[in-house]
């Protein structure tokens, strides 16, 4: 097949050349690059970079002189202060509250001011219904409790040993995990989302209790007696459609092997600018081996 | 002259009949037909059958078209009469006809948005690579452009390269691109006549949202036999027509090779052997059992084949590889038409088509060791679209005023949206793997009913409705689709027109190139992916000063919806499964303003086509739910198209087009992500998980250099013993200019990154020699 594609390519490029030209009529202006993801209970943070124009050589990104402000519900409550690397964290241990509606502006000299909005989700409800093992890998069964309206869930599973968390990949068939189609168990198969962020959304189980089966494998881990801890997260809208993106983007790459592909954007909800400002709530359940 | 006399009575009789080419009775489509004194008239039909009723009395009857020697005779009405009548090309023209329609029909019809091109002209224009292609030739016309360099694909009024309808005899073709587009399927030499509808479409038309190519093959010499041949650079054709028995059965048999593969044979290792070529073959015949009933049968087919085999050998005789693999793709097309005349009012046409294209993809690769088989891999890729249709339709001419066509059509499709067979041998482990949809069967019927009338000596109109409903599993979807368009003569030389067109279309193209890659598949609207639809309405303005001179301005706005994009991200890599998760529906809106000025007669003849347009999308999931330009949005489309007669021996033609860039998506920063790694760990924790990321604020955010072009053609001709030799020489892209065929970033070391351009054709000069006799 190879041969085969460059005759292809000798027959299309026979006479094709490459050539150097100029960027015309083009808004190369640099802008604020906003990151934040806001959880529940935890201390308020964010990062500040600068974009670099593609026509620009490497530079530092970090921008360790912005006024970060936060408001929340329209009120101003605090403003981070730079630590290191361009992090902005809170100073007086505010702590991000659910249901609150919080914003984040940033102001830097020579950039427009750029801002970003996120409401904290409730925690999300749901149970450990199992926790087996099977040869190489653990089953495990959960059922989340659902509440009306759009919801977006993000799953993590670890077990702790020695003080360390041994996070395993969750591995399940069930639809929700593959944007709610049906898996197809085939590798090649297009149909299939690898989903490392291991996000889905409540639009087959809209306010419903939904059991979730699942499979871990923990490889070449020994672990004995093992306490499995179940992470569900429950994020914002912006947070669920900028991982998609992220993962999509990290499928494919700058160009791509793929030049047929559509580019890929990434998602943001920074007015003036770039990046992302999510949020979430934690919910964790324990359980061992039965 | 008064040559009209009127009567007391009010009888009204008929004339009718067909009107061909005296030289070898090839039926003439559009032929004009009137009474001189009142203009009173008719056209031919798509078989050259005309029907004129008008009162008893006197007239000279005006017969004429394009490029031919007007006939008049003076008639007696004073019963039904049938006349067949002949006319004679103009051999002694020192011009270039360049449109097959006259300047008359052009102002008075109430058709619009419709544009032809003599099949003189296109001989007369400069060929690329030495082969003379329709397609190319109907991207010089406004409104038409094309879509990459080369490419012979069509986008029209800001439509999409699958929203065009094109039709072979009145069979649906699927694919007509040969060599991923360079060239169309379509010989030249086979063509009797074709024309493009960009909007204001009849209600006989349906099923495509922004054109209909109207493409009709030469039916075969009915008085003597002819051929010629020609010989190219890349390729080689001929053709020969002639009557089997004299003015009753005739045929015309066509066909066209490329020897790329002959040329590429001394550039290739000799371990490595592979080529590629296409060729199509066309073939018409047809009998005329008596002036009422006649019956053709037409076939095209074509097949692009690219293929290779290497072999290798590792060490010593006994360890060697071999790899053999083959591409091929192509259309069969086939026609069963009856016409029949039920009375000197009523035409039939009775048509059985079957349309199949297929796209293969192969693979072999076999692994010797100790001259012992070790492994064996083979790959095939199968997928395709075929089509059963049955159809009749009438042309029915109650009166003078009136012209009416109804029908109805079945369609019974199959698609094959690809299956890839794996089979593999190992170690003595065989294994078989098979993935793919199964075919998908839809069913269609289509109606419609459309009077083409006068309403006032100055008021013409065609008031039409279409009809669809298309099964897909156990879904149904349905369309009423009304068509109008109307032409009001201002005066002897402006008129005005104004159209409306719904139009539904129930198949989709997956592409993944928008180079027209045979990879593309069609599919059928699904229970999830609905139907795309359109509303266009259109406004012209028509002028036909004197000295030859037509000069046309006409708007338009078109909407559609359901909308075919590609989720960002989704590849379509030959294979269907799982499309449905890759798209999602959007709307478009497109408008544009087209000038054209025609000189049609004279010692130099051609027009000037200009387009201002804007096309622009909207998806919920592309470009963050924002409108963005359509891919091919073109703000300014110039085309300059000349054609003369140097002497009786030499013709020149040349073509100058301009275009702005096409609109492609462009990352212009870089920024920091928050790459929370995928098992949880995340900043602020992990500050190291920031990562850099290409970035665009918009979709289709850059402009690709603006598109230039100038061609030139000289055709030399001799009168030879037993017919004309003809030496063409064509130079393709004559100042050199390096347009964009894509661009691409490059990143430099010190993380700069610069614009690149990929040009493929620089000046590219050609030759053919052909004979005709």
């Amino acid at each position: 097949m190879k041969n085969l594609l460059i005759i292809i390519s000798a027959v299309l490029f026979l006479t094709s050349c490459e050539k150097e030209i100029e960027y015309k009529d083009f808004d190369f202006k640099n802008f604020l690059v906003l990151n934040s993801i806001l959880q529940e209970d935890s201390l308020m943070w964010c990062s500040v970079s600068s974009s670099k124009s593609i026509i620009e050589e490497d530079k530092e990104l970090d921008i360790v002189n912005a006024k970060v402000l936060v408001y929340k519900d329209d009120n101003l409550i605090d403003e981070l202060k730079h630590r290191n690397k361009g992090r902005y964290f809170t100073e007086n241990n505010i702590k991000v509250e659910q249901g609150g509606k919080y914003k984040i502006s940033v102001s830097v000299e020579g950039f427009k001011d750029v801002e970003a909005n996120t409401e904290i989700p409730e925690k999300p409800q749901f149970n450990i219904n199992y926790f087996k093992k099977e040869k190489n890998k653990y089953n495990v069964g959960i059922t989340i409790n659902d509440k009306k309206g759009h919801n977006y869930y993000r799953l993590k599973t670890y077990i702790l040993k020695d003080g360390v968390r041994f996070y395993l990949k969750v591995k399940t068939t069930d639809p929700i995990f593959h944007d709610n189609k049906t898996y197809v168990e085939n590798e090649n198969s297009l149909n299939n989302t690898k989903n490392n962020f291991q996000i889905f959304n409540d639009d087959l189980f809209d306010g419903e209790n939904y059991e979730l089966k699942f499979s871990l494998e923990y490889g070449n881990w020994t672990f004995n007696n093992p306490t499995l801890n179940v992470e569900l997260f429950a994020i914002s809208k912006e947070l669920y459609l900028y991982y998609k993106t992220i993962e999509a983007y990290k499928e494919k790459g700058d160009n791509g092997d793929d030049p047929f592909s559509e580019p890929i954007k990434i998602f943001s909800n920074v007015k003036n600018g770039a990046g992302i400002l999510g949020c979430s709530s934690l919910s964790v359940k324990s359980t061992k081996i039965n | 002259m008064a040559s009209f006399t009127l009567f007391a009575q009010t009888n009204k009789y008929t004339i009718s009949g067909y009107v061909s080419d005296a030289s070898n009775g090839e039926k003439l489509i559009n032929a004009t037909i009137y009474e001189s004194a009142k203009f009173q008239g008719t056209v031919s039909n798509s078989y050259g059958f005309y029907s004129l009723t008008l009162s008893e009395g006197e007239y000279d009857i005006v017969f004429s078209y394009v490029g031919f020697e007007t006939r008049k005779m003076k008639i007696k009405l004073d019963s039904d009469k049938k006349i067949n009548v002949s006319l004679k090309y103009k051999t002694e023209l020192e011009e270039v006809t360049i449109v097959a329609e006259s300047a008359n029909n052009r102002l008075k019809n109430s058709q619009m948005s419709k544009e032809t091109i003599s099949m003189e002209a296109i001989s007369k224009l400069p060929a690329f690579l030495g082969e003379a292609d329709v397609m190319k030739a109907l991207q010089l016309m406004p409104g038409v452009q094309s879509g990459s360099e080369g490419n012979s694909g069509i986008y029209v009024r800001g439509g999409g390269a699958d929203q065009n309808l094109i039709l072979l005899d009145g069979v649906p073709v699927y694919n007509a691109n040969h060599l991923f587009g360079f060239f169309s399927v379509f010989n030249t030499d086979a063509i009797n006549t074709f024309s493009i509808y960009k909007g204001g479409f009849p209600a006989r038309f349906g099923g495509r949202l922004s054109s209909v190519i109207d493409i009709r093959m030469k039916e075969g010499n009915e008085k003597e036999f002819k051929g010629g041949f020609q010989i190219g650079n890349i390729s080689a054709k001929a053709y020969v027509e002639g009557p089997i028995v004299k003015d009753k059965t005739a045929f015309h048999i066509s066909a066209r090779r490329t020897y790329i593969d002959a040329l590429m044979q001394p550039f290739l290792d000799e371990e490595e052997k592979g080529g590629y070529f296409f060729y199509d073959l066309n073939a018409k015949v047809n009998h005329k059992f008596s002036d009422k009933s006649r019956l053709y049968l037409s076939a095209y087919m074509g097949r692009d084949k690219a293929y290779s085999d290497y072999s290798e050998e590792n060490s010593g005789d006994d360890d060697y590889i071999k790899d053999n693999s083959s591409l091929y793709w192509g259309n069969i097309t086939t026609a069963l038409r009856w016409n029949y005349m039920f009375n000197n009012k009523l035409f039939s046409n009775t048509t059985i088509t079957y349309s199949d294209y297929t796209f293969r993809v192969g693979s072999k690769f076999w692994e010797y060791s100790n001259n012992k088989l070790n492994e064996f891999t083979e790959y095939k890729y199968n997928s395709g679209i075929n089509d059963w249709s049955a159809k009749i339709n009438f042309d029915w001419y109650p009166s003078v005023k009136h012209s009416v066509k109804f029908g109805i059509n079945y369609i019974y499709h199959t698609f094959r949206p690809g299956v890839e067979t794996l089979k593999m041998k190992e170690d003595n482990n065989d294994a078989y793997k098979k993935i793919g949809n199964k075919n998908i069967y839809t069913t269609e019927i289509n109606t419609f009913i459309e009077d083409n009338f006068s309403v006032t000596p100055f008021l013409k109109a065609n008031l039409g409705l279409h009809y669809s409903v298309f099964k897909v599993d156990d879904k149904f979807y349905s369309s009423l689709e009304p068509r109008s368009s109307l032409s009001f003569l201002v005066s002897d030389d402006f008129s005005v027109k104004a159209s409306y067109a719904r139009m539904q279309q129930y198949l989709h193209l997956l592409s993944n190139s928008n180079i027209g890659l045979p990879t593309d598949l069609w599919l059928p609207v699904t229970k999830k992916v609905k139907p795309q639809s359109s509303e266009q309405f259109a406004l012209g303005l028509f002028f036909k000063p004197k000295y030859g001179y037509n000069i046309s301005v006409e708007g338009y706005y078109k909407n559609m919806n359901n909308l075919l994009g590609y989720k960002e991200g989704a590849s379509f890599l030959g294979t269907a499964e799982g499309w449905e998760n890759k798209v999602e529906m959007g709307k478009g809106y497109s408008k544009g303003v087209e000038f054209m000025v025609q000189k049609n007669k004279g010692k130099l003849t051609g027009w000037i086509g200009y387009t201002w347009s804007k096309t622009e999308h909207k998806f919920p999931h592309v470009n963050q739910g924002e409108w963005f330009p359509a891919r091919y949005d073109r703000t300014h489309d110039i085309s300059v198209v000349l054609t003369q007669k140097l002497s009786k021996k030499v013709d020149f033609g040349a073509t100058w087009v301009y275009g702005t860039g096409n609109a492609t998506t462009l990352a212009t920063h870089d920024i920091k992500i928050l790459n929370v790694d995928y098992y949880g760990r995340s900043a602020p924790s992990y500050p190291e998980f920031h990562e850099k990321a290409s970035y665009f604020q918009d979709k289709n955010n850059y402009r690709m250099p603006a598109y230039h072009r100038l061609d030139v053609g000289f055709s030399f001709h001799k009168k030879k013993k037993h017919g004309v030799r003809t030496w063409k020489l064509s130079v393709y892209n004559v100042y050199n200019r390096k347009n964009p065929f894509f661009i691409r970033t490059e990143e430099k070391d010190s993380g700069k990154k610069v614009l690149k351009q990929i040009s493929i054709f620089p000046i590219l000069p050609s030759i053919s020699y052909s004979y005709k006799f």
